[in-house]
């Protein structure tokens, strides 16, 4: 900050330099003319007066004194000098002066505000200097009001030039203190806090992206993080709880050698499921250190919605899905989405399996297309819906909808969801109306195709 | 381009405006089309508006980023049957301008939706189905009638509407 007010103090003075070399130089130029002007209008006069007394009126045809404008106090003198250069005799003349003047050729010179033209005159064997004096009207009077406006103008100038720069600095430096000002506000417990992005595609526009996408990926990271233990239960209850329930049945009475195998094959494949889980909950956990584009590989997201289906109906067979894939590009090439297959499924059934869950007739509603950047997935329910006014809460883990007593759960399925779409550089929504039911769009990027 | 139809189909710019478009798209699958999605729009007399702002200004104004997404993936799901989808005003209810539009952008069919409200928001946007079902014989164009599923999904998401249109797909049942 310090070198930036150095360069704009050095530039303000540069700028009032400037200024006033250039009212000194119009000053000087405009005197400097006025000056010369005035000497060859006296000299002019000076030579009509010398033909006036040494040829007489009648020789002057064209030109008289007579004709040209008195100038203000002129007045004409002349002295007459011997051969020694002493003066015989003179009539108007100030002795004062007698130093100032050349006494073989011209000069002009100025004493005060009067100026004088002189010149020596050989005529008729004898010696005369003569002259012409007057005072310039211009150099008194209009001079003098052009130095008054200079300088008004130069102090004008250097307001104006000062107040510019300070703006400009002001203007400079605000969206900078904004900015920091913002990112000052951003703690561990408020990683939801945005920057404010401009609506110009500038530099600070871009830092402030910049600086959301980082906030974005801290903020899926660290809650990822936070939340490991509680999305780690959450998600190995399922398993366990049927891996139970199926040995309990098992062991409440005396059983067949084909129903003991059918027991087993189906805790086989539940514990199969939980150890899925585990690894996708694990990566889940890695993520949070590592570059998580690194594990991502092309995956067909059609796939991942046909595998989460097939898991959320293994959970509970009353879960109906039904799939709208009558949008399914005619190119494959678009469905394909940079990701990680366990955790996008891990997503994707968890929200399938809510709007199984919280609506009545058990049925979610799953389409799927792709537009040019990406591919978009919508789940639907007609199920309970959530209150408007707690929209806002549904992304807070452990958050549960005050319409949600009659349904298990933990609150921890939609913000784990989230989370991993945020991951893939995904968008999350949820649109819902109370008592009508819940729209989940999930949009993903997909793979440019000209990358593959 | 001799077997590339090119068919003007009436819209207001919404997401479920877009089922005509697709309801038509799959009833035919024979020939290559090419779509322009029209409606239309009272520019006004405002000299400034008149030179300051174009026709590409209105349609950015009017097009919703769900609709582009939209024709989007109507884009990539009728891929090797569409050649091209773009929108388009008709700015006067002028049977004239409406015989010259039609010369002009050489328009071989349109597509007259039935049992479909026109609902747009924008205050200068007007109905061109009438109009065109009106004039039809004027202009000199084939008119493809598209009825419309009477079931409507109330759509939660503005997107519902797009999806989930008639007898699900059931899968894993």
């Amino acid at each position: 900050m310090r070198n930036y007010n150095k360069i704009l103090y050095s530039l303000i003075a540069i700028l009032v330099v400037y200024t006033a070399s250039f009212v000194v130089f119009i000053m000087y130029s405009i005197t400097n003319f006025a000056f010369s002007d005035f000497y060859k209008r006296l000299e002019l006069r000076r030579n009509l007066a010398a033909e006036e007394m040494f040829y007489g009126k009648s020789v002057a045809t064209g030109w008289s004194l007579s004709y040209v404008e008195e100038l203000n106090k002129q007045r004409e003198f002349i002295v007459e000098l011997d051969a020694s250069g002493k003066i015989i005799h003179s009539s108007g003349f100030d002795k004062k002066l007698w130093k100032h003047i050349d006494k073989t050729g011209t000069s002009n010179f100025k004493i005060g505000n009067t100026f004088y033209a002189t010149k020596y005159y050989f005529q008729k064997g004898r010696h005369y200097i003569l002259g012409v004096s007057a005072e310039n009207y211009f150099y008194t009077h209009h001079l003098n009001y052009l130095r008054n406006l200079l300088i008004v103008a130069l102090l004008l100038g250097v307001l104006f030039v000062v107040v510019i720069s300070l703006l400009v600095k002001r203007s400079f430096i605000k969206p900078i203190s904004e900015l920091i000002g913002e990112v000052e506000k951003i703690g561990s417990e408020n990683l939801y806090l945005r920057l404010t992005v401009g609506r110009d595609s500038g530099v600070l526009s871009k830092l402030a992206d910049t600086f959301n996408q980082m906030l974005t990926r801290i903020e899926t990271s660290f809650e990822t993080q936070k939340n490991f233990i509680s999305n780690a239960s959450h998600e190995l209850n399922t398993p366990l709880t049927s891996i139970i329930g199926i040995a309990d049945l098992a062991l409440s009475k005396q059983r067949n050698v084909d129903e003991y195998k059918y027991s087993i094959q189906k805790i086989a494949d539940a514990a199969e499921n939980l150890e899925k889980k585990t690894s996708a909950l694990l990566l889940l956990a890695r993520t949070g250190f590592e570059n998580n584009n690194l594990n991502f590989k092309p995956v067909r997201i059609d796939q991942i919605i046909m595998d989460a289906e097939m898991t959320v109906k293994a959970i509970n067979e009353h879960f109906h899905i039904k799939t709208d894939f009558s949008m399914l590009p005619d190119d494959s090439i678009k469905l394909k989405v940079n990701g990680s297959a366990p955790l996008l499924q891990l997503a994707i059934s968890n929200v399938v399996s809510n709007a199984c869950k919280y609506s009545t007739n058990h049925t979610a509603y799953v389409a799927l297309g792709a537009f040019d950047k990406g591919v978009l997935i919508l789940i639907r329910d007609e199920g309970i819906g959530i209150p408007a006014e707690e929209m806002s809460f549904i992304y807070d883990p452990y958050f549960r909808a005050s319409n949600t007593a009659n349904f298990s759960g933990y609150g921890i399925g939609l913000p784990l969801a989230r989370n991993i779409i945020k991951m893939h550089n995904g968008q999350l929504s949820v649109a819902s109306t109370l008592g009508k039911g819940t729209t989940v769009r999930i949009e993903l990027p997909s793979i440019d195709s000209r990358l593959l | 381009m001799e077997n590339v139809a090119c068919v003007l189909i009436p819209t207001d710019f919404s997401v479920y405006s877009l089922r005509i478009v697709l309801d038509f798209m799959e009833k035919r699958t024979d020939r290559k089309v090419e779509l322009v999605l029209a409606c239309g729009y009272d520019i006004g007399d405002s000299i400034t508006s008149l030179l300051g702002i174009t026709k590409e200004d209105h349609l950015a104004r009017l097009e919703s980023a769900d609709f582009i997404k939209g024709c989007e993936m109507i884009r990539s799901r009728f891929k090797n049957n569409l050649v091209g989808m773009y929108c388009d005003l008709l700015i006067s209810r002028n049977s004239r301008y409406l015989r010259n539009y039609f010369k002009g952008s050489r328009v071989t069919h349109i597509v007259l939706p039935e049992g479909y409200t026109f609902a747009s928001k924008e205050r200068n946007v007007f109905d061109i189905t009438e109009l065109l079902k009106e004039h039809v014989y004027h202009i000199g164009v084939a008119t493809i009638p598209v009825s419309l599923e009477k079931q409507v999904v109330e759509g939660i998401d503005s997107m519902d509407s797009f999806f989930f249109r008639k007898d699900w797909r059931v899968s894993y049942e």
